[in-house]
């Protein structure tokens, strides 16, 4: 009832005291914008590692890798582990009934691959048929090689696009035969974009040979570097994977508290240290723009309290002529929130503003959810009443007689 | 209206010495009275106005308004008598800075369940002669024109009782009897008024005047032929034109 008519006369103090009202303001629409801005980028990015995982390690696979180092360390290339062997995973797929399919790859990277004059380094990639299915691997052009040319060591190479465009340039390279330092390979596919994987390879520098190739005449060694296995139910990923790592230690022979000579990686795994990489985005930043927002909220306090000093004879009045305590105190609470809640909104609108501006400029992702503007506008009501509440209540508690001497 | 008895209220000052600023006064004011209190600084006049209007708590005694003992009543009870039964105009007028001569009017009824607040702002600054003013930010109005603009306020929520403490200490004596004309003119409407002044002339406006010393009521009488505020401002006017004239010849 009453309500509607408080509020039109806190406006007006607010419109009557601009400067004031907007030194208020700016402190609240920096926090708020860098807020806005901050959590974007962090879900953006986060959003952006997430999608080329999953293009390379989608839910339903178990990742097997030599070697006993965690996943950040440096075993970027090259095992550091000569324990996987080709049988291990003959052994699981005979023995795990979860297991759908799997591929085993060794790689050597940093090969020079030619041809007719042409030269270019390339990331050589020994798999399995399975490969295809396995990886999600799309063959463009040609085909991908089959079981016999892998059990026959066949010289055959499915290529990546940076490497067709590097050698081959418009011409296509289906049939023609390149060199990987000497030995020569026919073409028989080239395979679409899969862009960088999650440690830095690029995947669109790879040349795919069947893994008996590989390993017999350009590796020349029988262990492997890493393995992937499909599942047929996602649900009982987990248990899986444990057997998995059951059947591994026990024919590498490692009982007990030793560690194992590979690691097993899953998507869990995957997600949490995607999640990991990403704290400083998704909780550090944003605890830097919250400070700066408490900040501007003891700056409206400080304000809000200057003016109920200032405005003792306003309060004195409005109280002789009848407002009663929770009228002063609505006031004052409406003057303050009314003043973050605008900030808020004009925050968000200048961080949308500067992320759209940003972006064709520097490039850094960025997603805008509801959850993000809903939380930054929250904060700013929050910070309206927590900022205002104790100057209303010291003004809301003035005595009239007080107030108006 | 308004009956007191035994009425007191102290202050401490500078820590120790206690100051009686109303002395078990007793005191009592009828519907439709228009009474002046006049007294020195220091009197315990302001103190006792307070109390009345409910702006302020005695320390012990009784003070009953309509039949009401204040002190059984809550402050949120109290808020409302304020609002709708009394009216205040103080000496230095309490007007907003940057607030139009109508908002300032329309302050009490923001807190009160009145509708067309716009419209009963203006009928009240037409009653006081403001008509003209109404838009005007109360800075750019001269003392007199401020004091009938807070006049307005006391009046717009149609009170029974108006309180004014000094309504004339600020203003120049023709705008004080402009002022005076108006309470006169309202007490003769039927409304109760109760005024503080220390000047002796403006109190011959009321129909009675109770002077207070220390606290304490030494002296009270009726006035038998209150002066009439318009016709001094017509006398004023007068004695303004003829020594125009004079000059002239």
């Amino acid at each position: 009832m009453k309500m509607h008519r408080i509020i039109k006369s806190g406006y007006k103090t607010v419109m009557a005291h601009k400067l004031r009202s907007m030194f208020m303001m700016l402190s609240v629409v920096i926090g708020i914008a860098a807020l806005t801005v901050v959590i974007s980028l962090g879900k953006g990015t986060e959003e952006k590692i997430m999608s080329q995982v999953k293009k390379l390690f989608s839910s339903n696979t178990i990742m097997i890798v030599a070697g006993k180092g965690k996943m950040e360390s440096n075993q970027r290339m090259g095992s550091s582990s000569s324990t996987l062997k080709l049988d291990d995973f003959e052994e699981i797929k005979n023995r795990v009934s979860n297991v759908l399919e799997w591929d085993a790859v060794q790689i050597s990277p940093d090969r020079q691959v030619s041809y007719s004059g042409r030269n270019t380094t390339a990331i050589i990639s020994g798999q399995t048929t399975a490969a295809e299915t396995v990886w999600n691997i799309d063959v463009k052009n040609g085909r991908f090689f089959t079981e016999a040319e892998n059990r026959n060591l066949s010289r055959v190479a499915v290529i990546a696009p940076n490497v067709a465009k590097e050698l081959f340039g418009t011409t296509n390279p289906v049939g023609e035969e390149i060199r990987v330092e000497n030995i020569p390979f026919q073409v028989i596919g080239v395979i679409a974009p899969r862009g960088m994987d999650p440690h830095g390879i690029d995947k669109d520098s790879e040349i795919l040979i069947p893994l008996n190739t590989v390993l017999r005449r350009v590796v020349n060694m029988d262990y492997l570097m890493l393995g992937k296995i499909l599942v047929t139910d996602e649900k009982n990923i987990a248990s899986t994977a444990k057997e998995v790592e059951q059947i591994l230690r026990e024919k590498h022979g490692i009982n007990g508290n030793e560690a194992s000579d590979f690691m097993i990686v899953t998507p869990t795994m995957i997600n949490k240290m995607v999640k990991d990489i990403n704290r400083v985005f998704n909780i550090y930043l944003p605890i830097v723009a919250l400070i700066s927002l408490i900040v501007g909220s003891i700056v409206i306090a400080n304000l809000m309290l200057l003016s109920v000093n200032e405005r003792r004879k306003e309060i004195g009045l409005r109280k002789a002529v009848g407002a009663k305590t929770k009228d002063i105190l609505a006031q004052f609470l409406l003057e303050s929130s009314s003043i973050t809640i605008g900030s808020g909104i004009l925050g968000i609108a200048i961080g949308l503003f500067a992320l759209s501006f940003l972006y064709p400029r520097m490039g850094i992702p960025y997603s805008v959810s509801w959850g993000t503007l809903i939380i930054c506008f929250v904060i700013s009501v929050l910070i309206g009443i927590l900022s205002g509440y104790f100057p209303a209540r010291k003004a809301a508690n003035l005595q009239p007689v007080e107030a108006l001497n | 209206m308004i009956n007191i008895k035994n009425l007191s209220k102290s202050f401490t000052k500078d820590g120790s010495a206690v100051i009686k600023a109303v002395d078990n006064m007793n005191l009592e004011i009828k519907n439709g009275e228009f009474v002046a209190i006049v007294g020195p600084s220091g009197s315990g006049k302001s103190t006792l106005m307070n109390i009345i209007g409910l702006l302020d708590v005695p320390d012990s005694g009784s003070y009953i308004l309509n039949g009401k003992e204040v002190a059984k009543l809550s402050l949120d009870e109290l808020a409302e008598i304020r609002n709708q039964k009394i009216g205040f105009v103080f000496q230095q007028f309490h007007l907003l800075p940057k607030t139009t001569a109508k908002e300032n009017v329309e302050i009490p009824l923001i807190y009160s369940d009145k509708k067309d607040i716009t419209g009963l702002a203006v009928s009240a600054l037409k009653l006081v002669g403001l008509e003209e003013r109404i838009n005007h930010v109360s800075t750019e109005l001269s003392g007199g024109q401020q004091q009938r603009v807070a006049i307005a306020r006391a009046l717009v929520n149609d009170p029974e009782l108006i309180l004014a403490d000094e309504p004339t200490g600020n203003l120049d004596s023709k705008s004080g009897l402009e002022i005076m004309s108006i309470f006169q003119k309202l007490n003769r409407s039927g409304k109760t008024i109760v005024l503080i002044t220390h000047d002796q002339k403006i109190a011959e406006h009321a129909n009675r005047v109770v002077k207070i010393v220390d606290g304490k009521i030494s002296e009270q009488y009726s006035v038998n032929s209150p002066r009439d505020a318009e016709k001094e401002i017509a006398e004023i006017k007068n004695s303004q034109e003829q020594e125009i004239l004079e000059r002239r010849n």
